[in-house]
This record gives structure tokens, sequence and C-alpha cells, in this order.
């Protein structure tokens, strides 16, 4: 058997780095290799599954590292001898956070550093998507590929959920509450709607906090925009609950300013969501032409996008069609065939 | 299945309705601004104008308090309450304004004062900086750098031979530098020209280097050569100053000059046009020595040079 390591700052159970981990490594021991898990940062639910970073052995084994921050970790994937994978998730900028947080910016500026320096040592790397693998094509890596994250998007279960005919207008977004991912937009867009079309549109942001002062401004803003019975922030769901609310919702609406791929796109188009979006980043990549792709994200614009889709069922429904073809793209067979082939051609076959 | 197109007609619609009025800008800036009444303020964004301006927009207290509810009752109970407390609200909104402006305004002029200080010294950049500095590179470029003969490095050595403790060398030859270790000195070189390669250098600014320096932990300074021959009285005064402030009481201040009126009477025409500085004559040392708080000096012309040993009190 082939030993690989893999390794990554925070291993969690409900993040799209943390489940893609847990699945390269299920794939890993399916093909027959003595594959093992490590994290800087252990999410109580995985201790059983993941051991700490410091434990890796000094050894000439594999190591497929999953760089998204700068830390200890990616110092540890400097130190290995040879056989390196780097898989690149994408590191938000600065610019966008920097307002948000003091000390998030180090970690920022020293994953950056971090990508930079490891062009030289990286034997294969693989990004979630052509926007990621642009990046670090642009540092001079060789031999980079792109295999969307690993992930089912068929795996969120849910209770029948219904809601009467002629309720409002409910929409959705799914991501942690940060700045890049630009929740207080949405809110002004539900702002606009509600003055022009639906007096009764709802926003459910599903995410949980990780700027406490960005989380701080969007409920004040809430609050100050008369908007508290209409912008409903859930927290720490389970997925059973996360499935619903793509179930309950009538539209996704994206207007993040950076994703580094952004799985709840594919969620909401296998759960029958038609999607508007802003086209920013790796966002127009995953979604393709499955939804409404918007140049702009000014609040007009999207709550005129929005209104066009809630009355128009016809383009409702083709919409509808079309991410749940676009969300079949990134099964977890298809992602999983393309890891095999990536991993047999550069770590070989399991011995 | 492609929705380019339709996205192209939400994209013309809304444009028409902001053309024709019935869309307005004000609303969506309204917006932004309202959000960023509550996000934290960051110069590096903003800058300090931003900050400011962002400060007075958060000190303008609007008295439209939100009345919107999911049911119609409480939104009339809510309107009812709001017209009647309008006068207390307004009240005190116009205090919390006034506050703010309060605050702001010598914000703003210290703001203005400070723009004004920096486009002084930008303009002073610009108009001395470049101009001394190009000169000063040309001269030291096209003049060869005095080759004083052994007498005079022997001198020096000999003043600082006795010397227990670190001494400082600035601006001197590598063979002067040698001639200093040689006689048993624990001395180290600070050379900014990245020519000395057989002692232990500091390659920066001689000035830099001792305005980092501790007081007193120097037994002796030696201060050599064109760095102090062709260096204006500001800049020779500063490193004269820094130089005597590091020097233990009993320690040795070291000069090694180009005796002035053989050295005018030697010079090139690039030397007397652009540089700085010439020579001081020994009045001159004794004088600016005296002044710096040297308990003696002596001044003796050595093979064409001047070689000055001050002892600091």
């Amino acid at each position: 058997m082939t030993v690989v390591h893999q390794f990554l700052p925070t291993l969690s159970p409900r993040d799209a780095v943390g489940n893609s981990t847990l699945e390269l490594h299920r794939l890993l021991l399916d093909m027959g290799h003595d594959a093992h898990l490590y994290a800087a940062n252990i999410h109580h639910e995985l201790m059983s599954v993941a051991r700490p970073l410091t434990e890796i052995p000094d050894d000439d084994a594999w190591c497929i590292y999953h760089h998204s921050i700068g830390g200890v970790a990616g110092d540890m994937y400097e130190s290995r001898a040879a056989n390196r994978i780097l898989v690149y998730h994408n590191i938000t900028p600065i610019e966008l956070l920097e307002r948000w947080s003091a000390d998030v910016g180090a970690e920022i500026t020293l994953g950056r550093d971090q990508l930079k320096r490891y062009a030289a040592l990286t034997d294969l790397t693989v990004c979630d998507s052509d926007f990621n693998r642009h990046e670090v094509d642009l540092l001079d890596y060789r031999n980079t590929t792109t295999i969307p994250v690993l992930f089912e998007p068929g795996r969120l279960r849910h209770a029948s959920a219904t809601r009467p005919r002629g309720s409002p207008t409910r929409l959705l977004f799914v991501g942690r509450l940060a700045p890049n991912k630009a929740q207080h937009e949405l809110v002004a867009v539900l702002a606009i709607l509600r003055e022009r079309y639906d007096a009764d549109a709802e926003l459910h942001l599903v995410g949980s906090a990780t700027f406490g002062s960005y989380s701080s401004a969007i409920s004040d803003y809430i609050e100050h925009l008369g908007l508290a019975d209409a912008v409903h922030i859930h927290e720490g769901l389970s997925d059973e609950e996360l499935a619903s609310h793509y179930a309950l919702a009538d539209l996704f609406v994206c207007v993040s300013d950076h994703e580094g791929f952004c799985v709840p796109l594919i969620e909401a188009m296998h759960h029958g969501l038609p999607v508007v979006a802003f086209d920013s980043t790796a966002v127009g990549g995953t979604l393709g032409d499955a939804g409404l792709l918007l140049p702009t994200k000014a609040a007009d614009v999207v709550a005129d996008a929005i209104a066009r889709v809630a009355s128009d069922h016809d383009l409702a429904a083709r919409m509808r069609d079309a991410g749940r073809t676009r969300s079949d793209h990134f099964s977890l067979t298809n992602t999983r065939a393309a890891w095999s082939g990536a991993i047999e051609n550069t770590i070989g076959p399991a011995r | 299945m492609d929705f380019s197109g339709i996205v192209d007609e939400i994209i013309t619609e809304a444009q028409r309705r902001r053309d024709s009025g019935e869309y307005s800008l004000d609303t969506l800036e309204h917006l932004d601004a309202e959000f960023d009444r509550f996000a934290p303020l960051t110069y590096r964004r903003t800058g300090i104008d931003g900050a400011i301006r962002a400060v007075e927009s958060a000190a303008f207290i609007s008295v439209e308090v939100p009345t919107a509810a999911s049911r119609r009752p409480f939104a009339l109970l809510k309107e009812a309450i709001k017209r009647a407390t309008a006068w207390y609200h307004l009240h005190i909104a116009r205090q919390v304004t006034t506050l703010g402006i309060q605050i702001t305004r010598p914000l703003r002029m210290l703001h203005e004062s400070q723009q004004a200080l920096e486009a002084r010294i930008a303009e002073l950049e610009t108009v001395s900086g470049p101009t001394s500095t190009m000169a000063a590179t040309i001269a030291h470029k096209t003049v060869p750098r005095p080759t004083l003969g052994e007498e005079p490095t022997r001198a020096m050595s000999e003043a600082m031979s006795s010397a227990e403790g670190r001494v400082l060398l600035v601006g001197v030859s590598e063979d002067q530098a040698i001639a200093v270790l040689d006689s048993g000195v624990n001395a180290y070189v600070v050379d900014p020209f990245d020519d000395i390669h057989r002692a232990e250098v500091r390659h920066e600014s001689p000035i830099a280097h001792l305005r980092v320096i501790a007081d007193d932990v120097l037994v002796g300074v030696v201060l050599a050569n064109d760095l102090v021959d062709s260096s204006s009285v500001v800049d020779r005064m500063s490193l004269l100053r820094e130089a005597v402030r590091c020097i233990a009481p009993g320690g040795r201040l070291t000069v090694l000059s180009a005796e002035p009126i053989r050295w005018r009477s030697t010079a090139d025409a690039v030397s007397s046009d652009l540089l700085p500085g010439t020579p001081w004559a020994p009045e001159t040392w004794r004088a600016v020595l005296d002044h710096l708080g040297s308990r003696s000096e002596t001044i003796t012309e050595v093979g064409g040079a001047l070689v000055v040993v001050a002892s600091i009190a």
C-alpha cells in the first residue's frame, strides 16, 4: 500500500473544504492506499477520523495539502522532503476583509506568500475551479488541473416541506456571514424588491458568523431599514434543516465578491432552485449557463432579475431544469473519477 | 440553456428606468451609505478625509424611525408613536448632530494642517533632495577618492592604539581599516559604498548607524576622508554630534581630514562646483569640538592631512 498523508489547517464537518477532504480520504482508502488525515485544528466531531498535524511522520510518503489560508500546515507542507500534491481552494483577498478584522490580514498575507513559494516544490496542483487554477498558473505552477470540490449534491435529505400557495417570495443564500459574501447587499436588494415588487418578500441567510463586526453591522442595518421581520439569519443548522431551506425557497441569490468555488450554488440547483447570481470570481464557472448570471450587482438590477424569475413561471421552470442538469455535472461519481485519474497518474496505483 | 438574452433584457430595462427617473441612483447610494454607518472605520480604505466624512455622516441622526411591520396594525401603531414623539427625537438628534460637528471640526483642521505639511515636505524633497543627492553622486563618481600617504594613516592608528574597547571606523579606506586593526584595536567599519571586505563591516549609512547606538558605549570613533571633507555643514555637524554622544567619557574622537589649503589648491572643478562641503581649517575643528564638549584637542598636520584627536569629557 502506498502511504498518503492528507492535511489541512482546519477540519470541520460542515464546510466545503472539510467535506471535500473527508471525501478524498474515503476515495484514497477505497483505492487501496494507506491514507491518513491530519489537521492543525480538528472539530470535536471528527477527532476519531483525523490526528493532530504534529503527528505527521517525517517520511518520504506522498502528502496532499489543502491550502486556503496561511499557517503552520503550510510550513509542514514546505518541510516535506518530496512527493507533494497541493489542493488550492483559494484565499480571500485581504481588501475584502481587512476592514472587518484586524487579525485576519496576517494569515491571508502569509497564505499568499506561502502559495508563491510552493510553485517550485509541488508535483501536482489540483484546483476546485478554473478561476483558482488561473491564479496558480500565473505563479508558474507546473502540472495543474481543475477538479471540482468533492461532494454529493444530493447528500441533503429533508422531510417533505411545503408552503401554502400565494406565499411571499422567499429568497435564499447559503454561506458564512462574511464580507466577501456581501450578505448586506442582499439586504439592500430585498429592500428594493419589497418597495417595488413584493412588499412581503423574505430573505433567508443560512451560515455561521465568522466576522463579529460584520454580523453586528448587518443586524443593525436590517433593523435600521425596518426589515427585522423580513430577513432571517439561521446559524448552526443540521443537514436536514438546510435541506428544508432549499426546499422552501423560491430563488437562490448570490452577490458574493469572492468565491473559490461556491458549493451552495450546486446544492441550490440540485434542489430545483432557480439561481440569480453576480458574475464574480469562480461563480460564473460553477453556475455555467444554468442561471441568470448578472454582470452587475446593482441592487435595482438584482431586484428586477428576481422579480422577473418570480413572475415568469416558464422561465423559472427552464432555469430549474438547467440547474438540475448542471448539478449532475458535479456529481460525486464524476469528481471521484477525476480525482482517481489524477492520483493514479501522480502517485500510481496502490501497491 | 442560454439565459444571457434574459439578462440583457433585464439590464436594458433597469437602465431605461434609471434614465426615465423611475429608478433613482440616489436610492442605491443611500442604501450603501446607510450600511457604511454601521461598518467600522478604516483609514487605509478611505483615507483620513473619508474617515472624517464617515464620522460626520454618522453624526447626522435621522428622526425617520422605521415603521414597517409584518402586520398592518403594528405598522400603524409604530407610525403613531413616531409622530407623537417626533419633537423629542428631533431635539435629541439636533444635539447629537451638533456634538458630531464640534468633534469633526478640529479633526478637519488637523487634517488640513497635516496636508499642508505633507505638501511642504514634498516640495522640499522635489527641490533640494534629488538635486543635492544628484550633485553629491556626480562628484563621488567623478572625483577620485583622496589617497593619503602612510604617514596620516599611521598617526591615526597610533591615536587609537591605546583604546580598550569597541572603536567605530567611518569613511576609512580598506588599507586604513587594516592598519587600525593591525595596531590591536577592536574596531569595526561602517561602509555605505561596499568598498571594504577584509574587516568587520556594516554596509549602511553612517549617520543611521550612529543614531541607533546607545550613549557612551564606544571608546573611540574615527571619521575619515571625503565622508568628512565633502559633506555639508549640517551633515558633518550631525555626524560629529552623534559620534560624541556614543563615545564614553575619556574616549577619543579622531578625524582624518585633508589639509584645507592644500585641498583647495589641488581640487578639480567638479569638486569645487558640486561638493556640498570642503575640508575645515584647524581653528574650525577646535571651535566645533569645544562646542560639542571636547575636553582637549590635538591637531597635527601630517603628509597633507590633518589628524584631529579630541578627548571626550
